[in-house]
This record gives structure tokens, sequence and C-alpha cells, in this order.
């Protein structure tokens, strides 16, 4: 008896060991093999169907899988994709497209330009509720199939855009028989297009894997370099949203590659010399101040100039964001087709002008509170923005300090996401931040100033002005680029001359990986890293 | 002293019938009272879409572009064009059918997106529990039968870090040291021993301080009493007092804890599996909120509200045949 008890009390002894021999049987795990990509990304899937996903992380997953018709590389530069060449008419209302006829999609269906017209069709199908590409495609009307290979496709209204929409994942072509057969489950399950890889299982929440499609022959040379079967032969993507097991899967072999690198964390490993770091300016429109025209003070003109010339950017750079960015100087980025450099000279960081802007317009520093005054009323402006959110809140009271040093007193309400809104979209507020990527710039300036966009929609400026909205109007009415540059540059410094909006920073996109992994293509501007064309060296 | 556990295999048939009409009456009974909880929470997570304040379907849109017509749609997806009483019948019909609605995101069965994450939280809660037991409980005793030595400050230290780590900051730590540093497990993902091991320790580490601290003064406690004195005064070897007297008594509110440990674990799991990137009920909640996806938040809310109720009747039961001072009425 006294025997078995004691047997049995060291139960534990062969589980301390069994636990042991789990810590030094699980050695690291083998080498990757070379030509297996592991991406560690920085966002879920909601959908993997391209052309109704609103998250970019499906952009990049996807962008492998369907082709677009023309291939967009640097921004504004147009080469031929599933289309060999197009043609656009004189008011940018219809786009001919004349097709490659050696393209079949993944199942083996024929590609022709019914696939565009089903493609196109299905976006703007409310039932299908696309999202970032039902934006992208603007006001479509209808794809006219001219013969097998000829796709028209006709707009409401002028939409110059559209080569810089066709080009992105989203409006990817994909396979209709696929559509049909597969039902719910395309997007859900699987997706197919014509691209590079295939769709080889799909978990959520943890993982999608693509394979290499070995008949692909029709890739760009202009943009990847390579027209044939990618060097890789599987992509992996791990969705790894916590930032720092992100970086924690690169260090420990887990991943090859990732995004977002967290920017405290983003020079060490660019010291360590193990990796390869990308920093890439983003595309669209950086961080930045909105102040509403239609309510006072920053009513008044003045009073949002100063608000400009006081905005210390590089400071906010530094001390908000790391160091990472540049400070910004137009409502389009410094890698935005159409960004004008002048715009840099429109309202430079001068926080003695902006005192002087004060003292002209009638706003005296009372010295007993540090707070200028007009006619016994303080200036005080109303900051609106999302209480749980850390980098809104850094800013803020970035911006408050900052813009005491020159008398103005800025109130901070950091709401709720439902309370915030309803504040803005009711103009409650002066001021609030704002941020997107957008890779054409007419969807940047038609969001910031265009009229139908104020009173409660994105336009949080409020900001109406008519010739503001022939300006963009007539430049998504012209295809002629240096016709479209100039327009645009007249819209930066409109924008200007009103004070519309503060400028603080054009962020970068981080990125690091392996060194052996060489030939990414960053594509869409530096949002798109595409691996078709990358390999890894010995 | 009379012990259920030992007595129960030798009661004659009759008792056993007995017993278990008993455990019968007292399951439906149970399950009974368990109806109007259940109820309740359905109102309240059915009400929560409609207390927020403004539009829900613009809330879901956000700042994210939209159409007149998406939004048009995503009213209807939610049900938003009907009277509030009507929605909820239709809400309540749905989900006894077993139709917890489908995610606004995704447009997957929201009961699917929950099956599929089930095993994966169980797996990881089961292995932290193992842990918090194994670790918990053995700390526990080696601190009280070293009571006031070296060996029992050590212990306890070891206990009291366990309940102050933050599981972000301990999970990060073993991420730092055994996947960066040594390379010894994955910090990533589901799958494989080697990947759980990480999480689970993580988990189970916060549970095993309170476990050890609640072991080590119940022992204490028991090791005072007359019966020990009379056990050691009958020569028994201390390895035996410790085990058949001192234990087993001690282990009784001890098993209490480790019920509502698995809950607590359950909660741990969204900070786990976020930071190990794991498949879990847990992370697909989280994100749910992020992402404003009412419907999901709505169903995993039910979901988990009628789990919890059904695991507090399972505790109960396994209560009442552990301690045979508790009656099943």
């Amino acid at each position: 008896m006294d025997q078995s008890m004691r047997s049995k009390s060291r139960l534990f002894l062969p589980l301390l060991l069994i636990l042991l021999a789990l810590v030094i049987g699980f050695t690291p795990a083998a080498a990757q093999a070379k030509t297996e990509l592991v991406y560690g990304i920085n966002n879920n899937v909601d959908t993997l169907d391209p052309n109704i996903t609103s998250y970019s992380s499906v952009g990049i997953m996807l962008e492998h899988v369907v082709d677009p018709l023309i291939w967009q590389n640097p921004l504004g530069t147009y080469h031929p994709g599933l289309a060999t060449d197009w043609s656009v008419n004189a008011d940018a209302t219809e786009y001919t497209f004349h097709l490659r006829k050696d393209v079949k999609f993944q199942d083996g269906t024929p590609f022709n330009a019914a696939a565009v017209k089903f493609t196109f069709d299905r976006i703007v199908n409310p039932d299908n509720k696309s999202q970032t590409a039902i934006s992208l495609i603007g006001p479509y009307k209808e794809t006219d199939v001219v013969d097998d290979y000829t796709a028209v496709v006709k707009f409401n209204t002028p939409f110059a855009p559209f080569l810089d929409s066709v080009s992105q994942p989203y409006l990817g072509i994909v396979s209709p028989t696929a559509v049909q057969t597969l039902g719910a489950d395309f997007g859900q399950k699987t997706v197919v297009g014509t691209g590079p890889f295939k769709i080889d299982s799909y978990t959520p929440d943890s993982e999608v894997v693509l394979v290499r499609n070995d008949d692909y022959n029709w890739g760009s040379k202009d943009v990847f370099g390579i027209t044939g079967p990618s060097a890789l032969t599987k992509i992996t993507f791990k969705i790894i949203q916590e930032p720092a097991t992100r970086l924690a899967a690169l260090e420990s072999n887990e991943a090859d590659f990732i995004d977002d690198v967290p920017p405290s964390d983003y020079n060490r490993l660019k010291d360590d010399g193990n990796y390869t770091m990308v920093e890439m300016t983003q595309p669209g429109h950086g961080w930045s101040l909105m102040m509403n025209v239609k309510k006072a003070p920053t009513d008044d003109l003045q009073v949002r100039k100063a608000i400009a010339l006081a905005s210390d950017k590089q400071g906010m750079i530094d001390t908000v964001f790391n160091g990472f960015g540049t400070p910004g100087c137009s409502p389009l980025t410094k890698v935005m087709f159409g960004y004008d450099k002048a715009a840099c000279d429109y309202l430079p960081y001068d926080p003695t002008q902006a005192g002087k802007v004060l003292d002209a317009d009638g706003w005296t520093m009372n010295t007993s509170t540090g707070i200028r005054e007009k006619n016994g009323t303080p200036l005080t402006i109303e900051h609106y923005f999302r209480g749980d959110n850390p980098l809104s809140q850094a800013m803020a009271t970035f911006m408050q300090a900052d813009l005491l040093k020159v008398g103005i007193q800025v109130n901070l309400n950091g709401l709720s996401q439902a309370g915030y809104f309803d504040a803005v979209r009711s103009g409650k507020h002066n001021t609030q931040n704002w941020w997107d990527t957008q890779t054409d710039p007419d969807g940047v300036v038609r969001t910031l100033f265009y009229s139908a966009n104020a009173g409660g929609g994105t336009n949080r400026n409020n900001y109406v002005n008519p010739a503001m909205d022939k300006l963009i109007d007539d430049a998504a009415a012209t295809t002629d680029s240096a016709k479209r540059v100039d327009l645009y540059a007249q819209i930066q410094k409109l924008a200007a001359d009103d004070a519309i909006m503060v400028y603080y920073n054009d962020p970068y996109l981080l990125f690091g990986g392996i060194p052996s992994l060489t030939g990414i293509q960053f594509l869409g501007g530096g949002t798109l890293p595409s691996f078709y064309g990358a390999a890894f060296g010995s | 002293m009379l012990r259920p556990y030992e007595t129960i295999p030798n009661l004659p048939l009759f008792a056993l019938f007995w017993l278990s009409l008993a455990m019968t009456r007292f399951l439906i009974n149970r399950l009974l009272l368990a109806i109007p909880t259940v109820l309740l929470v359905s109102i309240l997570v059915f009400l929560m879409l409609h207390l927020i304040p403004g539009d829900p379907a613009e809330i879901y849109i956000g700042d994210k572009p939209s159409t007149p017509a998406l939004l048009a749609k995503i009213r209807e997806d939610m049900g938003l064009n009907k009277p509030l009483t009507e929605q909820y019948l239709d809400y309540m019909i749905n989900i006894l059918h077993g139709d917890f609605g489908k995610s606004l995101n995704n447009n997957r069965p929201i009961l699917d997106e929950i099956l599929l994450r089930l095993p994966s939280t169980l797996e990881l809660t089961l292995a932290a529990l193992l842990i918090a037991i194994t670790l918990g409980i053995g700390l526990g005793i080696i601190a009280a039968i070293n009571h006031n030595t070296l060996i029992d400050t050590v212990a306890t230290t070891i206990a009291l870090i366990g309940i102050s780590l933050p599981v972000y900051w301990s999970s990060l730590l073993l991420i730092v040291v055994f996947s960066i540093g040594l390379k010894w497990f994955p910090p990533i993902g589901q799958g494989g021993i080697n990947r759980l091991i990480l999480p689970a320790f993580a988990l189970g580490f916060l549970s095993a301080g309170a476990l050890a601290r609640i072991v080590r003064s119940g022992m204490l406690e028991v090791l005072n009493q007359d019966y020990m004195i009379t056990a050691r005064a009958k020569g028994l070897a201390e390895r035996l007092i410790i085990r058949r007297h001192a234990l087993r008594n001690a282990l009784i509110p001890v098993v209490t804890l480790i019920g509502l440990t698995f809950g607590d674990l359950l909660g741990g799991a969204v900070l786990t599996e976020t930071i190990f990137a794991r498949l879990g009920i847990g992370r697909m909640y989280i994100e749910g909120i992020l992402n404003k996806d009412y419907t999901l938040v709505q169903g995993a809310t039910l979901f988990i509200a009628i789990t919890y109720v059904v695991i507090n009747i399972f505790i109960d039961l396994i209560y009442v045949t552990i301690d045979p001072r508790i009656k099943y009425d």
C-alpha cells in the first residue's frame, strides 16, 4: 500500500520529464524552402473577393491572384496588363480596352470582354455590398462588349481617375464561371482570377495560402521584369495584427517579410544589419487638420491662416510620429501624381508671422491669461477627436501646446466613435484630424473640398466654393496629364489661399524583410508590395 | 468521516437510481431557471444595437467609402427597417433555429464563425487550466508544508508574480525569450503543441498564482486541525498525511475556484489570442467590436452567455458530486 502510494506520488516526475522533453524536442523549425515566402500582414480579411472587400490587406493578397486591365507604376505611369492597349474619349466618359487573346482564368475559363463586363457590373450591384471597388469605379454606367476582345467602359459623367482605378486589384477581373458556380463560397473560400498565383487555402483570422499558377505567361515585363511563372512557388500571408508579435515573427524567422513595422523598432532593425528595411511615403492624404469654415472662430480666414502658420509640423513628426514622415505641404502627399512642390512655400511654419496675422485681425493678447481676445471673446478652438485612438490623442495634445504659444486656446473633446461622428457630422467642431490612403488625386481633393461632401459628408471643412468645384470637375474631365497637373496645382493654391487645412505629416509606410528576398515591386504608390517578380537569393 | 468518493461505488442499485433521479430533477430545475437568464441576456444583447446613439448602419460604415444604396442594404441586413418588437421576434425565432445571423463584415454565418474558433479556444483554455492547476497546487503545497521558511517565501513570491504580471506583458516577455532569443517556440499561430506552449503558459501562469495562494492558505488551515495530530499519532508517513488528510480537505474550495478560473481563462484568452495571433473566439469578439460588426458581437455575446450558463450548471453538478454536504435541491 505504502509502495503504491509512493509510486503514485511520483506522477509529477514523469510529467516534469515530458515537459522537459517537449522543451528540448522543439528545436526551431527547419529553414524555409527558398521558394516559399511567408508574409506577416497587419490586417485581417473580410472577404477574399477583391471586388467586394474594404480591406487593403486583401488588395495586397489578391493583387497576386487577379490581374488588372492595366498596370500602374509609378503613380501616373501606365503599362499594358490584361489590356494590350486602350483609348479614352475627349471628355473621359468612354474607355476602350483591347484585350489579350491568350489569357485563361485559373479554372480554365477563357478571359474575354464578357468577363470584364461581368466583373464591373457585379461591383455596382448593390446586393454585393462592394466597398472599395464601388468607390473606385465612380459614375460607372455600363460596359459594352464590342467583340470578344474589345470592351468599352462608359461613365455617366467624366471620370479621368478611372485609369488609376482600373490598375488596382480591387477592379481585377474575376472568372464569371467561378462566381456563378461557387455562389456564396466565392470570396469566402476562394477566388478565381488570371493572376500568377492561385488561392490554395484560407483560414479565417490565420492565413491565406497562395500557390504558383504554372500556366501564367502574360506578366508585365515593364513592371516586374518577367512574363512567365513566378520564381516563388508559395506565398503564405500570416495575419498578425499585434505589432510586437509581427515583429517577433520576423525576428524569429517565422516570417520573411512584414508590413507596418512598429516605428519604435524600425531603426533598431535597420541598425541590426540582418534585415532589409523599406520606407515609402504613403500615397493619398497625410495626417492633417480640417478646419470648419462655418463655425466661429475658424470661419475667419485670418484665424485659419494663423493656425496653419503656427503649426510646428517637424516638431509634431518628431514627438508624435517617432520622426517618421516629412512635413506636409499639400492635400496630396509627395508621391502623388499632381503634387505641386510650390505648395511647401504657401503657409510655412512661422509663429511670429502667425502672431502678426492675429494682431492685424484684431485678436490681441491678454497678457494675464496668455489667450488672445477680440471684443472680450477669447480665441478658443473646439477640437474633436476619437478619445480611444492614442495617435489622435497625441496629435491633439501636441496641437494644444503648439497653438497656445501664439495665444490660441484649444479645448480637447475626445469622444467615443459614435459621439465623435455625431459631433463632426453636425458641424460642432472647429477642427478635426484627417488621413486617407488614395492613389488618384481626384479622390483626395473631392473628399476634402468638394461642395457635395460638405454638410455632414467627408468635407468636414464644410468648405463650399464653386470655383473649387469647377477645378475639381475639370481635372476629372481630362485625361491630358499636363492639363491635369496644372489643374491640381491650382487646386492646391486655392486650398492654401483659403487656408482650409493644415497638413502635418506625409507619413511613411514601413516594411521589413530578410535581405535574401529581392525583386519586390511596391505598386499602388507603395501600398501594394508585389512578389510576382521576387525571389530568394543564395 | 463519510467520503462519498469512496462509498458511492458500494451503494446498492436503488440508491444509485434515486441519486440519478435526484440529479435529473436538479438538472431540469436548473435548466428551467436558466431560461429567464438567457431571455434577459437576449433582450439586452438585442437592444445593444438600438441603444447606441446614431444610425447603426452609418456608424458601421464610419469613414469608409459608401453610397446611399450601400447604406440602405446594410440597414436591411441589420433588419433596421422593421418595428422593434418584430425585429426582436425575428431575431429570437432565428436563434431558436440555430441561426445567429450573419457577420456584417464578411457575411459568414455567426455560428460557423464561432464553431470554427471554438476548438482552438478550448485547446488553449484547457492547456492553460492544466498549467494553472499543476503549478498552482504544486506551489501551494510546497509553500504550506515549508511554512515560514525560505522555500515558502520563494513559492509565495512566484505566486505573487503570477498574479501581478499582466497577460500581455508576460506574453511578450515569453516571445522575446523563447521565440526571438532561444528560438525554441514559434511566436504565432496554432496547430502543434509547440505553438500552444507559450500562450498556454502566459495564460495559465496568471491563474496559477491565485490558485497557489488559495491552496497554501487552505493547507495551512487544515494542517493545524486536530485530525492531523491524530494521523501523525497513528504513525502514518508524512507524505501520506499530506496527500490523504490535508490535501483532500484543502481542495474543496479549490475545486470551486477552478470552475471560476475556467471563466477567467476564457476572458484572458482574448489577449493571448491577439498577441500570439491565434484563431479564437476572444480575438473574434474584439475584432467584431473594433469593426463595429454588431451582428457578430450580438450573436457571439449570446452564445458566450448561453455557454456560461451551461458551464455553471455543470460546475454545480460537479460540486454536488464532490462535496457530500451539498444536496440536489
